[in-house]
């Protein structure tokens, strides 16, 4: 694992951790896509609509699992 | 990767071209004041800085600095060039052809991963950091170990919050719960949920006991199809009197004071931002105008009160933060439109029906204009376009309607009035049901929220962790090298360190004496500052330097005495030899020094002639180059052979004195740095006893020749100068005579046999010698 993913997957469980409760548990869509994003096109600053993009695919994926 | 060369053509001293080749090489380049060091500074600045050099950003230098970096004496039709090339054979040049630069590329070069504040560092320069705010020392740092893709990634990750509250449709969600919270308490008073359930079931049992009961979304839509299909059974009067009271229990009231609060709440915020708004947005433009060169303490232009430029970026946070507060509620203003909409449409198809044609008939003139409107009126219009004017419209012409329906409704038979209280209740039912999975769908949407709002934590946390470490790592090396160059300094523990109350700024910290001080400001130096500064400006160059980027520091010692110039020497043969460093500088004395101490295999060393004019531009002082070219000269043109010949000397002579350690007499302020050749041949003929040749294994005899040479130029060279100053004559056989002269005098001070100067070595008993040991100088 290199350094950038070490730190992206040590970051993203402990953001599981905190925000995880009985009433919602993520599909594993949801830290997948996060975790693409942090490692990739996150680093560089986005476009409003790109971010727009961005969060309605990670609402389906959210809602998609449920 | 490393510089190979930098070449000039009419850009700043440059003439036709001055080129500074130093291959990878560390390399020392030693010129008088104007000589044009700083000019290959400037070029490499502005390759790095898109054309701009920092200290030409004046008022005077022109849109594109054309004044300051083109010589004023470049011939029309040449350019202006600057071309930077590194040891892969990669290079990157900017050439003016009118005003504005073009940039040109040969090769995927490393240079643009450089940054000029991390490469090179001139005298004025030195104590920036130190005189930085904290925040500027701290976007100084975040460059460092790729901080700024983490900066990116929590600046992506916050917007990605708002993002998905506002795709997520979150207001309109939150106003339609809010909607279905009131309407239960409307009909339920303060009944708990499972009180609820209760009646539902109470319901069922009443209007559809033969149901199946899978869901209680299912139940309550039983519920209401039977209660529906009861009235539909009743005779026309009681139906008639069924719609009217559907119509006359409807909430249109309460989800038109929603709209009215929600604009309330818009009109309290809206005018006061338009105006700041602008006002901030006039002093955004204000300081885009100034350039970034404006420092604080300066009057706000959004408020006139007198901030630094850092509190002017918090101003415009916080505005940022106002915005977003402001277009929530605008958001909210638009859900609360949503809803009162969904009830006018309810309404309108409440009215269609037949069964209310009696009421609507009886109903007294002004009711009926009322109607006419409601008719009128587009439901589909309504949603896209409802101002204050529509909401004035709905209430003066709806609610009475409403309110006549509910009143008529009370005189109803009780069977009916029965009927459509449990429509009623059955419908707060089923959006309590709905608000139930609306709940559902916000939780869902406010945990993602919050799975990004603590990622962007952590991301800020991996942030300052990494940051500490780097401030650390940084604070490690400034220590190391404080200790090199001030090794019994009062001044210790000096470190980078985050204040308490900003994560993103940073401060030098220090113990002066032993007593902790928040920062170099107050105590320290002029001196000091500049040995911090020097010390600061090569941890990070260091910290910035995996990819082996030349330091060039130019003129950085101005401020040193002789013992902590020679320390810096110490400093970068000690801390630097893996690295290329390029060092400029007028000292003559510590550029001798330096060429004694620093390992020639790792290290070059260059002059630069005295600057002569524009015309001439930057030339190095290359003796056997330019004997040679004196020599060509002198059968076309005298005068100019002599005249170089003598500038040479004056260099040349100087060097020599400088390695031998000859004794001189001591001037005043800056003529030390510029003594004439034949000062020094005065000196040197009166020294030149110490001068020996090898004559045996271990047996030395006068250099008698050196003597010779010395004894024969002297007055030739001292002719010329009285007569080069006030006549500018000379013949081709003066000038060929006066080259040879001073050829044989520098070649008598050059070893035939190893080709090192004498003085290049030191050998016993303070005595210096070339390589082989064949030329001596004895110390007096």
């Amino acid at each position: 694992m290199s350094d950038t993913e070490s730190w992206i997957e040590r970051r993203l469980v402990a953001a599981l951790a905190a925000s995880m409760t009985d009433r919602h548990l993520f599909p594993d869509a949801v830290p997948a896509e996060l975790r693409t994003l942090l490692a990739g096109q996150f680093q560089e600053p986005r476009k409003p609509a790109e971010i727009d993009s961005i969060a309605i695919t990670l609402i389906s994926a959210n809602r998609d699992g449920q | 990767m490393r510089l190979k060369a930098i070449r000039l053509q009419w850009f700043r001293g440059a003439a036709s071209e001055a080129t500074l080749n130093v291959f990878g090489k560390s390399s020392v380049i030693y010129g008088t004041n104007g000589a044009g060091k700083s000019s290959f500074v400037d070029g490499i600045e502005s390759i790095l800085g898109a054309g701009k050099v920092g200290h030409l950003g004046h008022e005077y230098s022109g849109r594109n600095q054309e004044k300051g970096l083109i010589n004023v004496a470049r011939p029309s039709g040449q350019h202006t060039k600057v071309e930077i090339t590194l040891v892969d054979g990669s290079s990157e040049t900017l050439t003016w052809q009118s005003s504005a630069p073009v940039r040109a590329q040969q090769g995927a070069t490393a240079m643009v991963r450089w940054d000029y504040r991390r490469t090179a560092l001139r005298q004025e320069e030195l104590s920036e950091f130190i005189r930085d705010t904290k925040r500027d020392k701290y976007s100084a740092v975040l460059p460092l170990l790729g901080l700024s893709r983490l900066e990116a990634v929590a600046d992506n990750l916050r917007k990605l919050c708002k993002a998905i509250e506002r795709q997520g449709d979150l207001p309109s969600f939150r106003a339609k719960l809010e909607i279905a919270a009131d309407r239960r308490k409307e009909v339920f008073g303060d009944k708990t949920n499972e009180q609820l359930i209760e009646r539902l079931e109470a319901l069922r049992r009443t209007y559809a006991p033969a149901a199946t009961v899978e869901s209680r979304a299912r139940t309550v839509a039983d519920v209401q199809s039977a209660i529906d299909a009861q009235i539909a059974s009743l005779d026309a009067d009681q139906r008639r009197a069924a719609v009217i009271g559907e119509v006359g229990a409807s909430d249109l009231p309460g989800r038109i004071l929603k709209v009215i609060e929600a604009a309330a709440r818009i009109a309290e915020v809206a005018e006061p931002l338009i105006k700041e708004r602008l006002d901030v947005l006039s002093a955004a433009d204000g300081f885009v105008t100034a350039g970034s060169l404006l420092q604080g303490p300066m009057p706000c232009p959004a408020c006139g009160r007198e901030i630094e430029a850092d509190e002017f970026r918090e101003h415009v946070a916080s505005e940022r933060d106002r915005l977003s507060a402001a277009q929530k509620l605008y958001d909210e203003h638009r859900a609360a439109i949503g809803e009162l909409v969904d009830e006018v449409g309810r309404l309108r198809n409440v009215f269609a029906k037949r069964d209310l044609a009696g009421w609507l008939e009886a109903l007294c003139p002004e009711n009926k204009l009322a109607v006419k409107y409601f008719d009128e009126l587009s439901v589909a219009d309504l949603r896209t376009s409802c101002g204050p004017e529509n909401i004035r419209g709905l209430q003066a012409n709806l609610l009475p309607l409403v309110a006549r329906a509910a009143g008529d409704a009370k005189a109803f038979q009780p069977t009916v009035q029965s009927l459509v209280e449990h429509q009623n209740e059955a419908r707060a039912l089923s959006g309590s049901i709905k608000a139930s999975a609306i709940r559902a769908g916000i939780n869902r949407a406010e945990a993602l929220i919050n799975l990004v709002k603590s990622l962007e934590a952590g991301v800020l946390q991996e942030i300052a962790e990494r940051a500490r470490q780097t401030f650390e790592s940084i604070s490690y090396d400034i220590q190391r090298y404080w200790k090199v160059l001030q090794p019994n300094d009062v001044i210790t523990d000096v470190r980078l360190v985050v204040p308490e109350d900003n994560d993103k700024a940073v401060e030098v910290a220090l113990r002066f004496h032993g007593k902790v001080q928040d920062s170099p400001r107050l105590t320290l130096s002029e001196g000091q500052r500049n040995a911090l500064g020097l010390c600061i400006f090569l941890a990070m160059a260091n910290k910035a330097g995996s990819d082996d980027r030349p330091v060039i520091l130019d003129d950085v010692v101005i401020s040193f005495d002789r013992e902590h110039r020679s320390r810096v020497g110490m400093l970068l043969r000690q801390e630097f030899s893996e690295r290329q460093i390029v060092l400029l500088t007028h000292d003559r004395e510590w550029f001798f020094e330096l060429q004694r101490t620093l390992p020639v295999n790792q290290w070059s060393f260059r002059r630069l002639r005295p600057f002569f004019s524009p015309h001439e531009g930057i030339l190095f002082a290359d003796h056997g180059l330019d004997i040679a070219a004196a020599k060509a000269r002198a059968k076309t043109d005298p005068e100019e052979a002599l005249g170089n010949v003598r500038r040479l000397m004056d260099v040349a002579l100087g060097e020599i004195a400088e390695r031998i350690s000859l004794a001189v007499p001591h001037l005043r302020g800056d003529d030390n740095d510029h003594r004439t050749a034949g000062q020094f041949l005065v000196a040197l003929e009166r020294a030149a006893t110490r001068s020996f040749r090898k004559k045996g294994m271990d047996t030395y005899e006068p250099h008698t020749s050196a003597l010779a040479a010395i004894k024969k130029t002297k007055p030739e060279l001292a002719i010329w100068g009285n007569r080069g100053t006030h006549t500018f004559s000379g013949s081709i056989t003066e000038a060929e005579d006066l080259i040879s002269g001073c050829e044989a005098v520098l070649s008598s001070f050059m070893c035939d046999s190893c080709g090192t100067p004498v003085g290049a070595y030191d050998s016993t008993g303070g005595k210096v010698e070339c390589r082989c040991g064949s030329l001596q100088w004895r110390p007096e």
